[in-house]
């Protein structure tokens, strides 16, 4: 038998040259974008920087949880699909303060663009890369809720036909969101692109959109705002004392009728901004009670029409309320501005986009 | 002649030499430490401040231009503190190490607004005297942000010479500049040393230091490590063995001769000659020439290795 | 083969007028050669319009460049993933590992995900970097921070680095460490290595040739062997004894001048060497130097060129 004694050798571990496939431009766009992706989100950069993101998909989510537990009980959404996004603005705006500097801040800071754009990466690259990825992220963070919520009651639906509905409700919804997406992301960016210091990228874009809310604020509601009185008069049934609910008005021995009745019984009554119920005992109709109600509508003076326009937020909001015909919100109809406020939207996140590819046009490399 | 030269030649020898001195002096900066202890003494000529980065050099400067007094200790200019001491400041010309200039001002509004600031009888033609100097005087009327930075150097130098300080401080000069400058300012300050100014540049590149400076000052962790001459200053270095390379017509063989000779503690032949170290420095090199004439052996090369700026900077540093 | 083809970079009459009328580069022709190349002179703007310009970023008002045998006008990107770039200036985020900073660059250089890792890695191997290389970038000192630049340089094994003042800010035991590194690299990697100093004698020290560039014109391209030529002169150094030493050697017949410290002794012919030794043994001199004088680099600059066969003043 023979076995050789193992040689020993000194293994060559010097510099090898690198003889594989090298990626195009696209595919290096697409690992910036993955990149920037997941910094959003906090991967590759430590716990802390994970908490504002996830904190705020947290608070996103949890209307979406109380909706699916309303619809497993075949109860109305707590917060419909179209709300979703107007509702909870103020986390949308803190987490693209977050998210932007992080994106774009980091680099002017450290001056390491000069690394990339001595790279095979066009000047267009590296905004649209960081772009998309912060469309991304908004979009994940906007459109999970409305996918959790339609789930939720797609899981509880009792027909096709309900599921056909919860769709055609949802769509909206989405739809919102795709603008809060591109909208946001333009202009936080380009805000962001604007210094290197990254708390004071999330002040400024902190402050923008909080004072552009406090003044669509002012002008749709204080001053755009005025009321208009209305009395009606009908018949609604009272009904027995142990009845749940709240009534108008108590009737001695018997019971007033139920105001939640009053919205549906008396035509035209919109109670949503306070009303005062009064009436008696119907004296022909036992069982039966008259009411005069006064309550108030608002009036929306073109102040409030066009302030609306001043606030991203609502200009999106506007332009839901013309594309859907919508009802149900908590801003004034912008009508017939509607169209204004679509083109409003187009060209704002158009100038901000196009800020944004030109503020990289012009970066020297040494 | 150049400029420089000639310029210098005309005014001639600056009476009165300037005598710098710090006495025990430790400076410290809450809890940092930035001068710890150091005794020194600066005459006219070029001296090199030498240290690596934080080592205090900076302080050093600051100390002396009277911008700080010193936790302990006494700096004195000629016998006197600096520290808020305005005849003796104005014996004194900084030039700062960042651009603390104001780039839209031309090099002659500049110069001019540092003659006003030390109140010269003349400013402009201190201003005049301190640009021809540095040879400025062709770009003086240009906004300083067009100039580069071996020319922005030199305004600040003139800004600093208009009140014809006899001690200079300079901090980092080279920082930036490309050889021609260098070599340019090099010749400035080697020329106003001559004229009997007391010349003191901080540094961390030895290049600059080994050419330009008559002495140096080394300065390690805020202690001052050596002073003087710094071939000198290897010489004293008796605890370690001097390198040096040879070559010869036969580097075998002269290293068999010369391992045999007591004051060579080591020998090592390698593709660029021979590296000896000599323990002992004095015979070594007594004892080298005659010993190869008696083996036959041919000298072509000696090179002291470790006699640089580079080398004794390292040994003071490393110990 | 012509010489065209092998060398790296091939400029032609390359001008770079600014709009605002600065003019950086003026008819620059210059060609660099494979191995370790000094760039010297170019400051400022001319220093930055050329590195745009070879990184195909800048198109020039006029000329044509080569580099790798591509044309920097039209094919910019694919120069671009085949040179590395070390900045001058400060450009590594705090808050990133060396090893995850350098293999996201290396992504951007086109490597597929995996290969990136490898040549990440390995890149941080061959400048030195161990574990700290999984410490954050904001921790390391300014030699590390300076190896981490060469990495992200190196990591895409590109056919030309371009080093910015690669010893800006290192002591002098760094600035040792680097430049071994950067010799390595030039000698056993096989890369075509340009080191833009402004520090002639670590030029003279790791560079085989030398481009020297003034007012956006090319002064000088030459091999450094060619500009450290030897001069006719031995420089003789001895501590004690320099008058005798130079009586005795003039006595003999040999050109003797004083210098600095010591003397400089004429010499045509072998047997000088020899002449001097024994003078020295002759007169029990202690010998601390005997040196052939070369040229220096930093000649090119003195606004007097020396005389043939003067060497400057300073050099002693």
């Amino acid at each position: 038998m023979s076995t050789s004694a193992p040689t020993s050798v000194i293994h060559d571990i010097g510099y090898k040259p690198y003889t594989g496939p090298r990626q195009g431009h696209g595919q290096i766009v697409r690992g910036l974008y993955v990149h920037s992706l997941r910094s959003v989100f906090g991967f590759g950069r430590g716990a802390k920087a994970k908490v504002v993101p996830f904190a705020v998909l947290a608070i996103m989510l949890f209307p979406a949880i109380l909706n699916v537990y309303t619809a497993s009980k075949g109860e109305s959404l707590v917060m419909p699909y179209s709300l979703m996004a107007y509702r909870l603005f103020l986390f949308s705006v803190v987490f693209v303060a977050v998210a932007a500097p992080e994106l774009v801040s980091r680099d002017l800071r450290h001056h390491t663009l000069p690394l990339y754009f001595s790279r095979p990466l066009r000047r267009s690259d590296y905004p649209l890369a960081k772009l998309l990825a912060l469309i991304s992220a908004l979009l994940i963070v906007q459109l999970l809720p409305i996918l959790v919520t339609y789930l939720g009651q797609a899981a509880s639906a009792t027909s096709g036909h309900q599921i056909w509905l919860d769709s055609r409700d949802a769509f909206p919804g989405v739809f919102v969101g795709v603008l809060y997406a591109v909208l946001f992301s333009t202009v936080s960016l380009l805000l962001a692109s604007s210094t290197g210091r990254r708390v004071i990228a999330t002040g400024v874009i902190a402050i923008l959109f909080l004072v552009t809310t406090a003044i669509s604020s002012v002008l749709q509601n204080a001053v755009g705002t005025t009321y208009q009185e209305h009395v009606t008069a009908c018949v609604e049934p009272t009904v027995p004392k142990n009845n749940p609910g709240p009534r108008a008005f108590p009737v001695g021995e018997g019971d007033g009728p139920p105001v939640a009745l009053v919205g549906r019984l008396c035509p035209g009554v919109d109670l949503r901004n306070g009303a005062d119920i009064g009436g008696r005992l119907d004296p022909d109709k036992p069982g039966y009670a008259d009411l005069t109600v006064h309550y108030e509508t608002p009036v929306y003076s073109n102040v409030a029409k066009v302030g609306g326009m001043t606030n991203p937020v609502t200009i999106i909001e506007g332009t839901r309320i013309w594309v859907f015909h919508a009802t149900d919100s908590d801003m004034p109809d912008p009508s017939p501005l509607g169209p204004a406020y679509a083109a409003e939207l187009a060209v704002l996140a158009l100038a901000a986009g196009g800020g944004l590819f030109l503020r990289y046009r012009k970066v020297s490399v040494s | 002649m150049t400029a420089v030269e000639s310029a210098t030649a005309e005014r001639g020898v600056s009476t009165g030499s300037a005598v710098v001195s710090f006495d025990h002096v430790t400076h410290w900066y809450g809890n940092v430490v930035a001068v710890n202890d150091i005794t020194l003494e600066l005459g006219p000529g070029v001296t090199g401040l030498l240290g690596p980065n934080g080592a205090g050099k900076s302080t050093i400067l600051h100390l002396l231009s009277g911008f700080l007094s010193p936790s302990r200790g006494a700096v004195t200019i000629d016998g006197t503190s600096p520290w808020r001491n305005p005849a003796v400041f104005e014996k004194v010309g900084l030039v700062p190490e960042r651009d603390s200039v104001y780039a839209f001002l031309t090099a002659r509004e500049f110069v001019t607004a540092s003659a006003r600031l030390h109140t010269l009888p003349d400013p402009k033609a201190a201003a005049e005297r301190a640009l021809e100097l540095v040879e400025l005087t062709g770009a003086a009327d240009r906004a300083i942000q067009t100039y580069s930075k071996g020319m922005r150097q030199r305004a600040k130098v003139a800004a600093a010479l208009v009140h014809d300080p006899q001690v200079l401080l300079l901090d980092e000069p080279f920082n930036g500049m490309d050889p021609r400058q260098r070599l340019h300012m090099m010749d400035l300050l080697r020329g106003l040393g001559r004229e009997g100014r007391t010349i003191l540049f901080s540094s961390h590149i030895l290049e600059e230091v080994e050419r330009l400076a008559d002495t140096v000052q080394v300065v390690v962790a805020g202690r001052l490590a050596a002073s003087g001459d710094y071939r000198t200053i290897r010489r004293l270095m008796t605890n370690r063995p001097h390198v040096f390379v040879l070559r010869s017509t036969d580097d075998r063989a002269l290293a068999r001769v010369l391992i045999a000779l007591p004051a060579v503690q080591g020998v090592s032949l390698g593709e660029n000659g021979l590296e000896v170290h000599a323990s002992d420095h004095g015979a070594f090199t007594r004892e080298l020439a005659k010993a190869s004439r008696t083996a036959g052996i041919g000298l072509r090369e000696l090179i002291p290795a470790d006699e640089s700026l580079e080398s004794v900077f390292a040994y003071l540093v490393g110990a | 083969m012509s010489d065209n083809e092998q060398a790296i970079i091939e400029a032609t009459a390359l001008t770079m007028r600014y709009p605002g009328g600065v003019t950086a580069l003026s008819d620059l022709t210059l060609s660099v050669e494979p191995g370790i190349t000094g760039l010297v002179g170019a400051n400022g703007a001319g220093k930055s319009t050329l590195i745009k310009i070879l990184l195909g970023l800048l198109t020039p008002t006029q000329g044509r460049v080569r580099v790798l045998g591509l044309d920097a006008r039209t094919q910019g990107e694919r120069i671009r993933g085949r040179v590395g770039y070390m900045p001058e200036h400060d450009c590594l985020p705090d808050d990133v590992t060396a090893t995850e900073f350098v293999t996201h660059l290396g992504r951007m250089t086109g490597l597929p995900p995996t290969a990136a890792k490898e040549q990440a890695a390995e890149a941080l191997r061959h400048v030195g970097l161990h574990e700290e290389r999984y410490r954050q970038i904001g921790t390391f000192s300014t030699g590390m921070k300076q190896r981490v630049k060469l990495a992200q340089a190196l990591v895409g094994d590109p056919g030309l680095l371009l080093l910015d003042e690669p010893t800006n800010g290192l002591d002098p035991a760094g600035r040792d460490a680097m430049l071994a590194l950067i010799q390595r690299i030039g000698t056993e990697f096989g890369i075509a290595v340009v080191v833009a100093s402004h520090l002639l004698s670590e030029i003279e020290r790791i560079c085989d040739h030398l481009v020297a560039v003034e007012g956006g014109r090319l002064l000088r391209a030459a091999s450094l062997v060619s500009m450290t030529r030897a001069l006719p002169w031995l420089a003789v150094e001895v501590d004690e004894g320099t008058a005798r030493l130079s009586a005795h050697l003039a006595s003999t017949g040999l050109t003797v001048r004083e210098q600095g410290r010591g003397l400089l002794v004429r010499v045509d012919e072998e047997t000088v060497f020899d002449a001097v030794r024994d003078a020295v043994a002759d007169l029990d001199l202690p010998l601390t130097r005997l040196e052939h004088r070369r040229h220096h680099v930093e000649e090119l600059f003195a606004d007097l060129e020396p005389e043939q066969g003067e060497p400057m003043e300073a050099q002693l």
